[in-house]
C-alpha cells in the first residue's frame, strides 16, 4: 500500500501515533524556529504548523513548512484556516503546498480576528472548514477546482480536521465531524484533554465513523494556567484534582508533564489513533513531555 | 403679570377668573408642613383612619396622636376632616383662605367661587364650558392642592362673607392624586349642600364638576413608532391602526409622559403645549438683558412639579426680584428636552427641573423618567459644555421652603461657573 | 427599523462650519430611535447655541420628512423651505441622506448619524439586535428561522465551530452562539436531518453592490 505521507503511514500501520506543533515566528527569517523543530524531530512523526494562530501575524505556514521540511527534514502539517484567505487563494495555497512537496494538511475554521493584534482588519471567512474540506475533496477525486475547471495535475494530500469532545452541546459538535467525515476527513486532531472520562465518551458517540483520532495534550505549567484556560477555553475541561497537585508542587512543570503521562496511560486503550502534544512557543516542553510519556512505557 | 389662557400654562390664571398674587400660607414657627396641636386633639383617630399614607397613629401608652411628617404627603385630608380643628397647616388654613376670598371679593365684586385642585388646573375648555351651562361666567378662582383639603368651615364662612355659589372642580376620583382627596372632597361638598337644603339655599350653592386633564394625539402628526404605547404607565395607549396611536380616555391620568416622549411632537396635554411653554419662556427671555444689566444674579428656569412643592407657587410666577422664572408641570414626567434647550438658547443661565422626592411620584414614578430624560439631556449638552447648566432636585412640601433652599444653591453653583461660551461652544 | 447612531456634534459642527444657513431635516420613517421632528429640534438648537454667538446672521431651523428615502416624499415635503439653505443635515439613515442629495444636487447634505444595520426593536430590554444582512439569498427556511449569515460573526453555514462556551459565541461572550440556538430549535422540531445537511458556500454575487431593482408599471 502506498502511502502519501509518514503520518499517514503511521496513523495506519503503527500502534500510537505522535505529532507535535510549531508556531512561525513572527520575523522574516526562518532561522526563528529552526531549533525548536530540530528539538522535536526526533520524537514526532509529524508536526503541525500552525496559522496565524489566535490571529496573530506571524511569517505564513506554506513558507514554514516548506523551508522546516528543507531544511531539517521534520515532515510538517499545513495548518490552514478560513479567516484570513477567499475560495481562490486558499485553492491557490493547496496547489502550492502540494507542488512544495507538503504531504499533510489540517483545515480549521479559525479564530476569529478581533482576538489577534489586528482586531481592525477584515475577516474573510469566505468558506468553513466543512466547505473547504469539500473543496480539497473535488480537487484530489474529480482533479476540479470549486468552480469545476479541471486541474492540470491534482494534488495528493493527507487530510485532517479539528474536533473538540468536551463541547456542550456535543451533539452539533458530532454532527459537524460527521460532515467533515463524509468529505474524507482522514484523521482529526482534538482540543487538549485533561479528563479521560470525557474521551470515553466522546469515542463512543463516534464509533460509527471511520476517522483517526489524534488526542491532543498540553501540560499544565500551573495551576494559574489551569484557571485560565477553564475560563477561557471552551471544551477544556480540568479535574479540580489536577489543579491541586499543580498547587501543591514544587516543580509545576514537572507534575504537569506527569500528569499528562498518566492522562495517556489511560487513555491509550480507548481506541484513539495517538496523541498530539502541543505547547504554544516551548517547543522545548514539546519534547520534553514526548519524551516523558515513551519513557514511561504506557506506549 | 396676567396672561391669556390659552398661552399659560401658569397656575390659577383664567380668562374670567382672578388670580390675586398673594401668599396663602402662614408665617408659624414651626417649619413643618401639618402637624396635631394636641391641645385640642380629643383622640376620635378619624384622622388617622382617613389618612391615604397610614402616616398617623396613637401612642399606645400615652394615646396621643401624631403625624409621621416622613410619611405624610401633606395632602391635607386630615387637616379638613378633623371634627375639633386640631390640626394645622402651615398651607392654606382657614384664616388665610378666607382672607383670600375677602380681598377678591373687595377687587371684583365676583360672588361666585370656584375651587381648583392642582390636578385640575389650569381650567379646561371643556370645564370651562360647563362652568358656563351652570351659570358660572365671573368667578374667584382658589386653587388648592387637593379639593379634599377645603373644610366645612371654609365653606360655610365664605358663605357667609357673601359668595352664593361654589364650585368645586376636583380631578377624577380614580386619577387623585392623594388617593381619597377628591371622593372625600366631593361627599364634603354634597353633604354641605345637604345642609344648606334643610337651611333654605338654592340647591346649586355647592356644585362639583369632575374634571381630568388628558393627553390627545394629533393624528396627523403621528408617525405611528409606538414609543408612547410602550412606556405609558397606565397601559392608556396603544397603536389602533398602522401609523396611528389612541389614547383611552379612560385611562389616561394626564402626566405628560408620551407628551414629552413622542419623537413627532404629536401629543397635547391641554395648558402645557408645547408652543405655549415656548411662548412663555420666549416672553421671559426677552426680560434677560435688562435683569442681567442690573445685576450680576443668574436668570434661571425653574420646571417644577406641582406636587413637589405648594406654597411657592402661589407666589406671582414671574419672581421678578429673584430672577427665577417658574414653571409648573402637572409631573416632572413632562419636563421637555426641547424646552430645556430653548431656555439655554434663549439666554437663560441654567434650568433647574423639581420632581417630587424619589418614591412619592404622585403619576406613576416620572419623577424617576425626568430623572433619566435629564440624565441623556446632560450627556447631550456636554458636547457644548453646558451640562452643569442643567440639574434635577427632589423635594417635597412636608417641610417649609424646600424649594427656596434649592433655587438658591443651585443659583449659587450656576455663579460660579465661567461665563455662558459664547464663541463656538465645543472648541476646546 | 434600520438602527442609527447619532454622529459626536464636534464632527457635526466640523462640516457645518463654511455654512450660514442649515436646515435640520429628520425622518419619520423606519429609523431607531426614531429621528423625527423632535430629532431635528434638538440639533438645530444646539447648532444654534454653537454657532449664533459669533455670528448673528446664523440661521439653523429643523423640518421633518415621511421617508427620506422617497424621492418624491422629499421633493414635495423640502422643496418649499429649501429657499436660501446652505446646507442640510439629515437625520435620515445613509439611504436617505443620499436620497436627499438626488433630490437637491446643488445643497451639500451631511449625515448626523451612523448608520449601523437592520435590526429589531426589544421593547422589554430597550435593545436593538441586528438581524439581517441583506445578502439576497435568504436561507432562514433552512436554519429554523435564525440567521447564521448575520447572528454568526464568521458567517459559517456548517456551524457552530468550536469556539462556543455556555452557548456564547467566541467572539462576544455576551452574544449566543447562533448555531447552538439554530440547533436547539431544530432540534425542537424534529429537523436534525435538515440540520445534518451539508450547506455549500455563499454565493456573494448576488449582493454585488450597488444594487436596484427595477419596479414594472404594471405593479
Amino acid at each position: 500500500m502506498s502511502f502519501v505521507s509518514s503520518l499517514q503511514k503511521s496513523l495506519a500501520t503503527s500502534k500510537f501515533t505522535i505529532t507535535g506543533e510549531l508556531t512561525p515566528p513572527k520575523s522574516a527569517s526562518i532561522e526563528d524556529v529552526l531549533d525548536g523543530a530540530k528539538l522535536i524531530k526526533d520524537d514526532v512523526v509529524a508536526t503541525n504548523v500552525t496559522d496565524n494562530p489566535t490571529s496573530r501575524v506571524v511569517m505564513s505556514t506554506l513558507a514554514t513548512c516548506h523551508l522546516i521540511e528543507k531544511q531539517t527534514g521534520l515532515e510538517t502539517i499545513y495548518q490552514i484556516t478560513c479567516r484570513d484567505r477567499n475560495r481562490l487563494a486558499l485553492q491557490s495555497d493547496i496547489l502550492a503546498a502540494n507542488a512544495l512537496g507538503i504531504k499533510n494538511i489540517l483545515v480549521l475554521t479559525g479564530d476569529y480576528i478581533t482576538m489577534g493584534d489586528h482586531p481592525e482588519a477584515k475577516p474573510v471567512f469566505d468558506l468553513d472548514s466543512v466547505q473547504l474540506l469539500w473543496a480539497i475533496k473535488r480537487m484530489q477525486e474529480e482533479g476540479l477546482d470549486l468552480a469545476g475547471k479541471k486541474l492540470k495535475t491534482p494534488p495528493k494530500l493527507y487530510v485532517g480536521a479539528a474536533v473538540n469532545p468536551g463541547l456542550d452541546p456535543i451533539e452539533p459538535e458530532i454532527i459537524r465531524l460527521e460532515k467533515k467525515v463524509a468529505m474524507d476527513t482522514k484523521f482529526a486532531q482534538s482540543q487538549c484533554l485533561y479528563d479521560p472520562t470525557v474521551l470515553e465518551k466522546f469515542m463512543d458517540q463516534i464509533s460509527h465513523l471511520d476517522v483517526k483520532i489524534l488526542v491532543g495534550i498540553t501540560p499544565l505549567l500551573s495551576a494559574g494556567m489551569a484557571k485560565w484556560m477553564v475560563k477561557n477555553c471552551p471544551g477544556v475541561i480540568i479535574p479540580d484534582e489536577m489543579i491541586k497537585r499543580l498547587k501543591g508542587a514544587e516543580d509545576k512543570v514537572q507534575e504537569g508533564i506527569k500528569m499528562m503521562v498518566e492522562v495517556v496511560s489511560e487513555i491509550a486503550s480507548m481506541g484513539v489513533a495517538g496523541i498530539h502534544v502541543m505547547v504554544p512557543e516551548r517547543a522545548d516542553l514539546v519534547a520534553e513531555t514526548v519524551k516523558a510519556i515513551k519513557a514511561s512505557g504506557v506506549v | 403679570m396676567r396672561e391669556e389662557r390659552d398661552s399659560s400654562p401658569l397656575r390659577g390664571e383664567t380668562v374670567r377668573g382672578e388670580q390675586m398674587a398673594e401668599h396663602l400660607t402662614e408665617q408659624i414657627e414651626t417649619e413643618i408642613g401639618v402637624k396635631i396641636n394636641d391641645s385640642y386633639c380629643g383622640r376620635c383617630t378619624i384622622c388617622s383612619s382617613i389618612c391615604p399614607y397610614e402616616a398617623i397613629s396613637s401612642d399606645e401608652k400615652t394615646g396621643e396622636v401624631n403625624i409621621d411628617i416622613e410619611k405624610c404627603q401633606v395632602c391635607g385630608i386630615c387637616f379638613s376632616a378633623c371634627p375639633v380643628s386640631a390640626i394645622e397647616t402651615i398651607y392654606y388654613n382657614v384664616d388665610s383662605l378666607i382672607n383670600y376670598v375677602k380681598k377678591a371679593m373687595r377687587k371684583t365684586d365676583f360672588t361666585k367661587l370656584v375651587l381648583t385642585c392642582q390636578g385640575t388646573s389650569p381650567l379646561q375648555r371643556e370645564t370651562m364650558d360647563k362652568l358656563k351651562k351652570h351659570g358660572v361666567s365671573d368667578f374667584i378662582s382658589l386653587r388648592l392642592p387637593c379639593v379634599g383639603r377645603a373644610p366645612t368651615e371654609f365653606l360655610l364662612k365664605a358663605l357667609a362673607l357673601g359668595i352664593n355659589k361654589i364650585v368645586a372642580i376636583p380631578c377624577e376620583e380614580d386619577y387623585c392624586r392623594f388617593e381619597k382627596g377628591s371622593m372625600i372632597g366631593t361627599r364634603r361638598f354634597l353633604l354641605t349642600q345637604a345642609l344648606l337644603n334643610q337651611l333654605g339655599f338654592s340647591s346649586d350653592t355647592l356644585t362639583v364638576i369632575r374634571s381630568l386633564n388628558k393627553a390627545i394625539i394629533n393624528v396627523y402628526r403621528c408617525i405611528g413608532c409606538g414609543d408612547c404605547a410602550y412606556i405609558c404607565p397606565y397601559n392608556a395607549i396603544e397603536l389602533a391602526a398602522p401609523g396611528v396611536a389612541q389614547i383611552n380616555p379612560d385611562k389616561c391620568s394626564g402626566c405628560g409622559l408620551c407628551v414629552a416622549v413622542c419623537p413627532a411632537l404629536a401629543i397635547e396635554l391641554e395648558g402645557f403645549e408645547h408652543e405655549s411653554i415656548s411662548q412663555s419662556i420666549s416672553n421671559y427671555s426677552s426680560l434677560i438683558p435688562e435683569k442681567k444689566s442690573k445685576s450680576k444674579t443668574p436668570v434661571i428656569l425653574v420646571f417644577c412639579c406641582q406636587w413637589s412643592e405648594f406654597p411657592a407657587l402661589d407666589k406671582n410666577q414671574s419672581f421678578s426680584n429673584e430672577n427665577v422664572m417658574l414653571l409648573e408641570l402637572p409631573c416632572s414626567a413632562r419636563v421637555d428636552s426641547l424646552h430645556i434647550l430653548e431656555a439655554l438658547h434663549s439666554g437663560f443661565d441654567g434650568v433647574l427641573v423639581v420632581a417630587c422626592e424619589k418614591s412619592e411620584c404622585k403619576l406613576e414614578k416620572g419623577n424617576e423618567k425626568a430623572e433619566e430624560r435629564i440624565s441623556s439631556l446632560k450627556k447631550l449638552l456636554a458636547q457644548v459644555n453646558l451640562e452643569n447648566r442643567l440639574e434635577i432636585c427632589f423635594t417635597s412640601p412636608r417641610y417649609m421652603g424646600e424649594l427656596d433652599k434649592n433655587i438658591k444653591s443651585f443659583m449659587e453653583r450656576i455663579s460660579s461657573l465661567p461665563e455662558k461660551p459664547h464663541i463656538g461652544a465645543f472648541e476646546k | 427599523m434600520i438602527v442609527t447612531k447619532e454622529k459626536p456634534l464636534e464632527e457635526i459642527l466640523g462640516f457645518l462650519s463654511p455654512y450660514k444657513k442649515i436646515l435640520v431635516v429628520g425622518c419619520d420613517g423606519c429609523t431607531t430611535p426614531p429621528r423625527g421632528l423632535r430629532e431635528a429640534k434638538t440639533y438645530a438648537t444646539l447648532i444654534e447655541m454653537s454657532r449664533k454667538p459669533k455670528n448673528k446672521n446664523f440661521e439653523c431651523k429643523a423640518t421633518t420628512v415621511s421617508k427620506q428615502c422617497d424621492n418624491y416624499d422629499c421633493a414635495t415635503t423640502l422643496t418649499p423651505q429649501i429657499e436660501n439653505v446652505d446646507a442640510i443635515l439629515s437625520f435620515a439613515c445613509g439611504v436617505g441622506v443620499q436620497t436627499l442629495v438626488d433630490v437637491f444636487p446643488e445643497i451639500p447634505i451631511y449625515p448626523g448619524q451612523d448608520t449601523i444595520f437592520l435590526g429589531s426593536q426589544d421593547r422589554d430590554n430597550a435593545a436593538m439586535y441586528e438581524k439581517c444582512i441583506s445578502c439576497g439569498d435568504c436561507i432562514l427556511g433552512e436554519t429554523g428561522g435564525i440567521c447564521p449569515r448575520t447572528r454568526c460573526p464568521k458567517g459559517l453555514l456548517n456551524g457552530p465551530c468550536a469556539g462556543h462556551m455556555n452557548e456564547k459565541c467566541e467572539v462576544d461572550r455576551e452574544k449566543d452562539c447562533a448555531w447552538v440556538l439554530i440547533y436547539k430549535r431544530m432540534k425542537d422540531a424534529g429537523q436534525l436531518d435538515k440540520f445534518r445537511e451539508f450547506r455549500k458556500p455563499r454565493n456573494y454575487q448576488i449582493s454585488t453592490a450597488p444594487q436596484q431593482i427595477v419596479r414594472s408599471s404594471s405593479e
